[in-house]
């Protein structure tokens, strides 16, 4: 129950900001988190069961934009002009084709087709100026070092080490997947940026700080061999 | 710190997992998005970044006859909004276009908001409209409100088509809007090719305007590929050439940000082209001082309205088409605001109407060539016929009509006025050159209607026939719009419109060119032409040459054809004396009229009209306006002139000024004054012209004179020998020594000396017309142009003269008498080479050598 306080203040304050993308981040953290400390499978399923019940209070409470764009990406037809941002991302990675446009050739990214290129849309960019092979490398280096984080995590040598490796681990894993998907148009539209990728120092900052984190407990981890 | 690994995990098992397919997931949809779906996402990426811009193609310019630029494009600024870069807030948005009013207002206040509304009641309400002005284009401004409410239904459809704020803005508000374009978001300045009229008013009614596409012809000009908005020419050659003038609209492909800004160009694919150029037959030159002479002809008796058409008659080319008042029409390409379009349409003189073609008056006295025509081919006069006011005894320009059901009591017969009954004294008895000289009406009352038992005329159907060959009642054809056919009144005609039989006054009427008949001052300069280029009616031409933009020829005028005159050439030539007669005898009505060095025929009119407005004159006589129609030179008419001055008075007073400095400046413009020896050296050396400049021909007068046919200034006694005393033919009679002469006195006693008398001031007589023709004839055969460039022409008019001699000679007055009043120099039968040089030479005067010796033999 700790563990619920302990999280649910930072999203309730998050929430308040308003800022939907990183108060489901922090849930998402610890909510992994806890998956990942052996919770038991019967709260797991109370929870998810308690937190269907809660969608529909939830929604009423969302503020109007954020209701706007779930019902966007549930029915991109009931607002063009809404759904004008996911449009123009998927033509802009359509447009890629195999090897893309080219560096900074993207005609959809470089004539500001899409907005906030630089960040939500980042991986549309991507996909359009490198192509599917430039895509598809991000993706694969995105998967191997969350792979890699969780072997790091496997390996630690205490909970707190792996917990919060873990952590780190789904901090990285849902933004990018958020991100990403959000441009593929599998997910709606938030203002989650993509790991590494994306404009912004802070967010840099942060994943930095946790990649050091992971690697000291890898490093720690390892110790034990020259003992 | 030693401590044992912990247990792999199953939970972060399961995670890895859930990253791989996650994985997995996205790069499938990549592939999908890329590869299955990638061609209709980069069809949809193109369609984004490129836009087929139309590109206007500029329409024709319009020259002059010599190349000036009369009519240009120049661009105008419109201020468009567009919607979909408006700020999302909509109180910002609204904002923005106060901002955008504010900096409108400040630089154009005179602007009403809204002159559409204002205009559209105007319009209802005011005075009719005339056929060839529609609605013109009127400067427009949105309110906020509307704006915002346009704005509102842009975001609904094309959030990126622009909505036009404010028309066509002054370049300063457009620059400040520029400027200030930062502080716009969503405002543009749109930039589009407008007329620019560089002779402006001068040529306002030939040119015409643009506007937009009058609403009822939406439809058909949209099947010619036009967009609804576009401009077309809505009156003058605008209107007329408006397929050759327009411009092909091209497209071009252009790459596109978000916001619709052009990037760049992909690629010029369906490039514009440029409309046809057109070269008027109009001189610019010529036509400003038209309008000058006109103005001041129109400022000498304070009236508003006249019309100065000029006409080359060898081939219909009009060279200068004047309607005062004008109006400017670099209004309508600014657009025009609602009080100046209502000032323009509520102007009592019609300022928008081409008098020139779309108006009708009565020609009065101008129109008395068709009836000397018509009555010398209809065999009713001949050209020695002597009819007047004197069979009742009164020389008083008075005859009588008997009244229809009592013939014979004159109390009920109606008078008919010369108009020098005025003056207490009638013309007497004349023939029909005189009667033209002087304008006698009492000699084309009889012409066309007879007199009482005595005498035959024309009569009405064949005087209808008459005036509809000479072009009136129908449209003559030119290229501008609104030509007006004006009316050739017939009995069948007032049948209908008065329920009234046609009386033997109404053809005493129409032989003077009144009461009901009404023409356009282009009708009767077209007439005029038609008496002076010999008989043929030509259609008047404005354009000459339509041009493409690579300077070739698309389409060249040629001189049009109507038909030739049912007149014969003779008897048309005996008309062309009458006009010549007007300019240079004594009495004639247009003797006032002098262009040095040229000599020039013409006749005036005086036209009686009723207007209600003005109603009858303090002496109760009815407003005239003023006319006159001149031509010259004589000898080979390139210019003929018409003059109308509404309400004018007299035409020999008001309208011939204007007509003499348009015929003088435009001999000044033909022949600089300059030393005169390059206009025709062989002329010269084949016919030494020696004679000194008369003491009138004044400065450029005088450096034109050698120019003129040398025909013009040889002195002779011919067809009206008997108007000079023996006194005056001292001169001559020297000549009269060459053996191959044949001398005929004239008759003498059928003419007064006194009054017909004709005489140079350098004692030389003046050679009348007829005989100039013979001459010129021999000037042919000298090497000479001759007159109407042929020896077959020339040989004809010899011929007539010859004819004409004879019977002068078989009327058995004193054929070899002693005493020769005068010298007929004729040559014995059909003309001989030799003959007509001798011609060339019968009447030099004695100060100068005969050119005879000189020709060279044939």
């Amino acid at each position: 129950m700790l563990a619920f306080v302990l999280i649910g203040l930072p999203v309730a304050l998050i929430y308040l900001q308003p800022d939907l993308g990183t108060a489901m981040v922090f849930i998402v953290i610890g909510a992994i988190m806890l998956f990942a400390a052996d919770l038991p499978w019967a709260y797991i399923i109370a929870t998810a069961v308690a937190a269907a019940l809660m969608v529909p209070v939830v929604w009423n409470n969302l503020q109007s934009y954020m209701q706007t764009r779930i019902l966007t990406f549930l029915d991109p037809a009931s607002d063009p002009d809404a759904s004008f941002n996911v449009a123009q991302a998927l033509i802009s990675i359509g447009n890629g084709g195999l090897l893309g446009k080219g560096f900074a050739q993207g005609s959809q990214s470089q004539l500001h087709f899409l907005r906030v290129r630089y960040a939500d849309f980042i991986f549309s960019v991507i996909a359009e100026e490198l192509g599917f092979v430039g895509a598809l490398i991000l993706i694969v280096l995105l998967a191997v070092l969350l792979l890699r984080l969780f072997t790091i995590a496997d390996q630690a040598r205490d909970n707190f080490g792996r917990y919060l490796v873990v952590g780190i681990a789904a901090m990285i894993m849902f933004q990018g997947i958020v991100s990403i998907g959000m441009n593929l148009g599998l997910l709606p539209v938030t203002g989650i940026t993509l790991p590494f990728i994306s404009y912004g120092g802070s967010s840099l900052l942060t994943l930095m700080i946790g990649i050091g984190l992971a690697e000291s407990v890898a490093m720690r981890s390892r110790k034990i061999e020259f003992d | 710190m030693i401590s044992r690994p912990l247990p792999p995990s199953l939970r972060i098992m399961l995670l890895r997992g859930l990253v791989v397919i996650v994985a997995v997931i996205m790069i499938a949809q990549l592939w999908k998005l890329q590869f299955l779906q990638g061609e209709g996402f980069r069809l949809r990426a193109n369609e984004n970044r490129f836009r087929l811009v139309e590109t206007t193609g500029p329409r024709g310019v319009i020259y002059d006859r010599n190349g000036q630029v009369l009519v240009r494009n120049r661009p105008s600024f419109n201020i468009a909004v567009i919607p979909g870069n408006l700020p999302d807030d909509e109180a910002e948005a609204e904002a923005v276009i106060k901002r955008l009013e504010g900096l409108i207002t400040f630089s154009e206040n005179d602007i009403p908001v809204h002159a559409t509304d204002t205009v559209t009641d105007t319009e209802a309400g005011g005075p009719p409209q005339l056929g060839s002005s529609p609605p013109p284009q009127f400067r427009e401004r949105l309110t906020v409100a509307q704006a915002m409410k346009e704005v509102e239904d842009g975001l609904q459809g094309g959030a990126y088509r622009p909505v036009v704020f404010a028309g066509p803005v002054s370049e300063e508000t457009a620059f400040a809007i520029a400027e200030a374009s930062y502080d716009l978001p969503g405002v543009e300045l749109v930039i589009e090719p407008v007329r620019e009229y560089l002779s402006g008013t001068l040529t306002s009614h030939v040119m015409g305007f643009m506007g937009p596409i009058p609403q009822e012809h939406v439809e058909d000009y949209e099947a010619e590929g036009y967009r609804a908005d576009d401009q077309v020419g809505l009156s003058g050659v605008e209107l007329t050439f408006e397929k050759a003038l327009r411009g092909q609209n091209g497209s071009r492909n252009i790459e596109v940000d978000v916001n619709g800004r052009e990037v760049r160009t992909v690629g010029d694919i369906f490039p514009s082209e440029a409309g046809d150029n057109l070269v008027l037959t109009l001189d610019a030159r010529l036509q400003a001082l038209m309008e000058d002479a006109l103005q001041k002809g129109l400022d000498s008796v304070k009236a508003n309205v006249g019309v100065a058409i000029a006409m080359d008659p060898r081939n219909g080319e009009i060279l200068g088409m004047v309607s005062l008042p004008s109006y400017d029409n670099n209004l309508f390409a600014d657009g025009i605001t609602a009080d100046e379009y209502d000032a323009l349409i509520n102007d009592d003189n019609r300022p928008l109407l081409n008098h020139a073609i779309s108006a009708l008056y009565p020609p009065g006295s101008t129109f008395k060539i068709v009836t000397a025509s018509a009555g010398l081919q209809e065999g009713v006069i001949d050209e020695r016929t002597r009819l007047g006011d004197s069979f009742d005894g009164r020389v008083d320009g008075l005859i009588y009509v008997d009244n229809r059901f009592f013939p014979d009591d004159p109390r009920y017969a109606q008078p008919f006025y010369c108009w020098i009954h005025t003056y207490g004294t009638g013309h007497y008895q004349v023939n029909v050159r005189e009667a033209l000289a002087v304008s006698c009406d009492v000699f084309m009352y009889q012409v066309a209607g007879g007199y009482r038992k005595t005498f035959e005329g024309v009569g009405i159907d064949k005087m209808v026939e008459y005036t509809q060959q000479f072009g009136f009642g129908d449209v003559t054809g030119i290229d501008l719009p609104g030509e007006n056919p004006g009316l050739v009144p017939t009995p069948r005609w007032k049948r209908l419109t008065y329920a009234e039989t046609w009386a033997a006054g109404d053809t005493y009427n129409m032989a003077i060119g009144q009461g009901a008949m009404l023409a356009t001052p282009l009708q009767v300069l077209n007439a005029t032409a038609a008496i002076a280029n010999g008989g043929h009616l030509y259609k008047p031409q404005i354009v000459r040459q339509i041009v493409d933009v690579n300077g070739n020829v698309v389409d060249d005028f040629k001189p049009e054809l109507i038909h030739d005159l049912p007149v014969d050439p003779d008897y048309v030539a005996v008309v062309q004396d009458g006009m010549w007669g007007a300019v240079n005898y004594p009495n004639g009505t247009a003797k006032a009229l002098s262009v040095p060095g040229v000599s020039v025929a013409a006749k005036t009119g005086t036209a009686e009209f009723f207007d209600p407005k003005i109603g009858t004159l303090p002496n109760n006589r009815l407003p005239t306006h003023a006319w006159i129609t001149a031509y010259a030179p004589f000898e080979d008419p390139e210019i003929a002139v018409v003059v109308f001055v509404y309400n004018g008075g007299e035409g020999s007073a008001t309208a011939l000024p204007v007509a003499q400095d348009i015929l003088r400046g435009y001999f000044a413009l033909k022949n600089p004054p300059q030393p005169a020896e390059a206009a025709d050296p062989a002329a010269d050396q084949a016919l030494p012209d020696q004679v000194p400049a008369p003491a009138d021909a004044a400065a450029p007068g005088a450096a034109n004179n050698a120019s003129q046919p040398a025909s013009f200034r040889l002195c002779a006694a011919g067809l009206y020998a008997g108007h000079v005393s023996l006194r005056d033919c001292d001169g001559l009679q020297r000549n009269a020594e060459r053996p191959d002469l044949q001398i005929l006195s004239c008759p003498a006693d059928r003419l007064r000396p006194d009054r017909h008398r004709s005489v140079d001031r350098d004692g030389c007589f003046r050679l009348p017309p007829a005989d100039r023709a013979a001459v010129a004839a021999a000037d042919h055969h000298a090497g000479r142009a001759g007159r109407r460039g042929g020896a077959g022409a020339g040989a004809r008019r010899h011929g007539r003269l010859v004819r004409r001699r004879c019977r002068a000679g078989a009327a058995g007055r004193d054929r070899q008498g002693a005493v020769r009043p005068g010298l007929c120099a004729v040559p014995e039968q059909p003309p001989r080479p030799d003959a007509q040089a001798a011609m060339g030479g019968a009447g030099v005067c004695a100060d100068r050598p005969a050119g005879g010796a000189d020709l060279p033999p044939a």
